[in-house]
């Protein structure tokens, strides 16, 4: 991929869309990536707006689904005795012994 | 270049030398730093409300540290309560105390104690004074029929409740019994003895570490579902010397019964010779005494049922079973089963059963019943009976019949005759029994649960330590009962006769009694043991009942046993030799119907039947075990990884941290003089 200075406006507007919409089909760090990847890019003042919106959707985005991910988490490892029947049917892996 | 070309195949070659010769080293390596030992583990059961037993998630290990004494104990919080090191200790049974254990698990938070092992008769360290028994305070009794009482009589005040507690260290049983017990306790004692010489700061010093990894948690029915544990559960045997008993011919039955097997909290290592074994060989001797009554026993007026329940100390699974199987109505209706019955000529495959024979005993003609409880005499220094009901005025009689008949016993002070448990004034009703199930069911059957204590179980009550054999003294006690329990009840069956025949010829057979007690205790392949079954390698039997196969229900060999030896004495030889010869082999010898029971073709009105707790039922068209009712016996046991132990040698922590701080720096070093030496020598002689 050629280096970011050297891409139009347009064709960097075009990859964070296109990133931006992809992190909709369950990638949380594909949103992570487009914010990092156009970090520098935003700070600049010749930044078109258009990119900085994609950027900082995409960063709401990454931190909503940490937020939603870490509380899932928290929920299930506590939780999941209490559950019984229920829990063990979404369980991969059921742990043993306890 | 040549430099690095070299460094490569040096590494190559070490790296190829490591992989093929990884596999020698972990097992030429590994015998000399562990010794691996047989292990007696208390394992983790479940039932409806939770877990009971010993888990460890991962392993647990430290130093060999002996306990004697409760003062010991005190001395070991003081002086190594605060280190981080990892202590194993070694305790007698005695120590084996509700107090000890929160002690241990108090200490097992900071990492102390972190297992333990626990040493039984046979080492000759445990004082017999001191012993207490580990169930709870009153066992079984929500299961009994006192549970909806609002004062229950408490029969195990005394009582640790270890047996129902979830412990969460390892703790194994050691009783040196036989070649492979001697073994492990000698190397578990000369650790012991190393350590202590070394006064258990002179490092290195022997350690042991625990391997004891249960599947299940929870409670029973989420292990059911994972299908991680199995139901605890065996095979009762019944029988009777009645062969055309039939629930619809209007005569009364007399029901003699006995537990099969007991319950403590090694369960390799159960013996339970005072708490139940002593009902059986009683219930055993009596029915071969009667066999040898001057008439036949079919010809009475009421018919004798013995029987033998497995599982009793589970929530009383074997005689709750029994009885909700005679009452219940049955319906075969032959639908597909999800695995097929096992049975060979079964009279019905769904329910998939074994014989119909059950439905023959019809629990409303029973008119009364004897139960032998623990009757070893050890409780009361064989010296006096006791016999309990559950209802004073509706067993007047009846006591009062078992009391006409003498008894002699051996101990000091010995009582004639069966005394009344509640003579002192005090109506205890009936401790925890087989008898409670029949009752539930029927209440107005005159039930004597005979037992050699009056007011406490004792402390042998579901014990490792109930193992003691006192042969000559125990087999006198018990031959005694049996000899006037015997008397009573041929007099008992014939009731409602013309004409009674005294009962002076039935007499207890107390060589049979003596055998019987060293067999089931001591040595299956005793030489009495090989007229009824080919044995030569068992020799101390576990009394613990194990788990039920649905698939492929195997009687335990205990129950074989029983069933063979009832056969024996209630059935009858074939004399009529037109049917062919009478002897045999093996059943296939003798026609259908027939056992063949020490080399003759016998036939006989005895049967198994299943015993698992009534709380959980078989769905036999899918093949899965559920809990169905949560008030009765539920009883599960986890599957685990193999439990194990091992002793090695260990150095102290700090000498660890020192290896490790050195090794770290000896790296770092080795690292920056590389880097810096390369930079050198390139600076020094100019190569590239």
């Amino acid at each position: 991929m050629p280096k970011l200075d050297k891409m139009s406006n347009d064709e960097l507007i075009t990859i964070s869309k296109k990133m931006f919409y992809g992190g909709f089909a369950f990638l949380p760090f594909l949103w992570l990536v487009n914010v990092m990847y156009f970090f520098t890019m935003c700070r600049k003042s010749t930044a078109p707006p258009a990119l900085r919106k994609y950027v900082l959707m995409s960063l709401a985005g990454c931190i909503l689904s940490f937020i939603a991910l870490t509380t899932w988490y928290a929920v299930f490892v506590n939780k999941r005795v209490q559950w019984g029947q229920s829990a063990d049917t979404i369980t991969v892996v059921i742990p043993k012994g306890v | 270049m040549r430099l690095y070309s070299i460094a490569i195949i040096l590494t190559l070659l070490g790296s190829w030398m490591t992989t093929s010769f990884a596999q020698d080293i972990a097992s030429s390596l590994y015998p000399y730093i562990y010794t691996d030992v047989s292990t007696w583990p208390c394992v983790r059961l479940l039932n409806a409300t939770g877990q009971i037993g010993c888990h460890v998630p991962n392993g647990a290990g430290g130093i060999l540290y002996q306990i004697e004494s409760q003062d010991e104990i005190n001395n070991f919080v003081s002086k190594h309560g605060g280190s981080k090191q990892n202590y194993a200790a070694v305790i007698p049974y005695n120590l084996l105390t509700k107090l000890v254990v929160a002690n241990i698990a108090a200490l097992d938070s900071t990492k102390c104690i972190s297992g333990l092992i626990v040493l039984l008769r046979a080492s000759s360290m445990v004082p017999e004074a001191s012993l207490s028994s580990p169930d709870t305070s009153c066992p079984n009794c929500r299961f009994g029929l006192y549970a909806n009482d609002p004062d229950q009589y408490v029969w195990n005040p005394q009582g640790q409740g270890l047996i129902e507690e979830n412990l969460p260290f390892p703790v194994f049983g050691l009783n040196p019994v036989d070649t492979v017990s001697k073994q492990v306790f000698n190397i578990v004692m000369r650790g012991v003895a190393f350590n202590l010489k070394k006064q258990y700061t002179d490092y290195p010093l022997q350690a042991i570490d625990f391997k004891l990894f249960m599947w299940a948690a929870i409670d029973s029915e989420t292990c059911l579902r994972r299908g991680w544990c199995q139901v605890v559960g065996g095979t009762s045997v019944f029988s009777s010397p009645s062969r055309q008993i039939a629930a619809d011919d209007g005569k009364k039955s007399i029901v003699l019964t006995a537990s099969l097997d007991s319950r403590s909290l090694f369960h390799d290592l159960t013996n339970g010779v005072a708490t139940s074994l002593s009902g059986l060989v009683a219930l055993l001797t009596v029915a071969e005494s009667l066999s040898r009554a001057p008439v036949s026993l079919e010809l009475l007026p009421k018919h004798i049922v013995y029987t033998g329940f497995t599982a009793e100390a589970w929530g009383f699974a074997g005689s709750q079973r029994f009885v909700q199987d005679i009452s219940a109505q049955f319906q075969c209706t032959n639908a597909t089963r999800a695995s097929v019955c096992p049975f060979l000529n079964a009279p019905c495959t769904f329910p998939c059963v074994r014989s119909m024979d059950f439905k023959r005993i019809n629990i409303d003609n029973i008119d009364s019943l004897i139960e032998f409880n623990s009757v070893s005499g050890l409780n009361s220094n064989y010296s006096s009976y006791w016999a309990h009901v559950d209802d004073v005025d509706l067993t007047q009689s009846f006591v009062a019949d078992l009391q006409k008949n003498n008894l002699t016993l051996p101990g000091q002070n010995s009582q004639n005759t069966i005394q009344a448990a509640n003579q002192d004034g005090n109506q205890r009703k009936l401790p925890p029994s087989s008898a409670m199930s029949f009752l539930q069911k029927n209440r107005n059957i005159k039930t004597v649960v005979l037992t050699d204590f009056q007011k406490e179980l004792g402390s042998y009550y579901n014990s490792d330590m109930d193992d003691k054999v006192d042969l000559d003294l125990m087999s006198q006690s018990i031959c005694g009962l049996a000899d006037a329990t015997a008397k009573t009840v041929f007099l008992k069956a014939q009731e409602g006769a013309s004409t009674i025949i005294p009962a002076e010829t039935i007499t207890a057979n107390c060589t049979l009694v003596s055998s019987l007690l060293d067999c089931l205790a001591s040595n299956f392949s005793c030489p009495m043991m090989k007229n009824y079954f080919n044995v030569s390698s068992v020799g101390r039997l576990s009394h613990y009942t194990s788990v039920f196969s649905f698939v492929n229900p195997q009687p335990q060999l205990l129950s074989r046993f029983v069933f063979t030896f009832l056969g024996d004495v209630t059935g009858t030889r074939r004399n009529n030799s037109d049917l062919g010869p009478s002897g045999c082999s093996t059943m296939q010898d003798c026609i259908s119907g027939e056992y063949c029971i020490r080399k003759q073709c016998v036939s006989t009105m005895t049967a198994y039947h299943d015993a698992y707790g009534t709380g959980l039922t078989y769905n036999e068209s899918t093949g899965k075990v559920s809990v169905t009712d949560p008030t009765k016996g539920t009883w599960t046991e986890s599957t685990w990884d193999t439990p194990t132990m091992r002793v090695f040698l260990v150095t102290s922590t700090k000498h660890q941290v020192i290896e490790l701080v050195v090794g770290v720096l000896w790296t770092l070093i080795s690292i920056a003089v590389v880097i810096f030496g390369r930079s050198f020598l390139k600076k020094t002689f100019k190569t590239d």
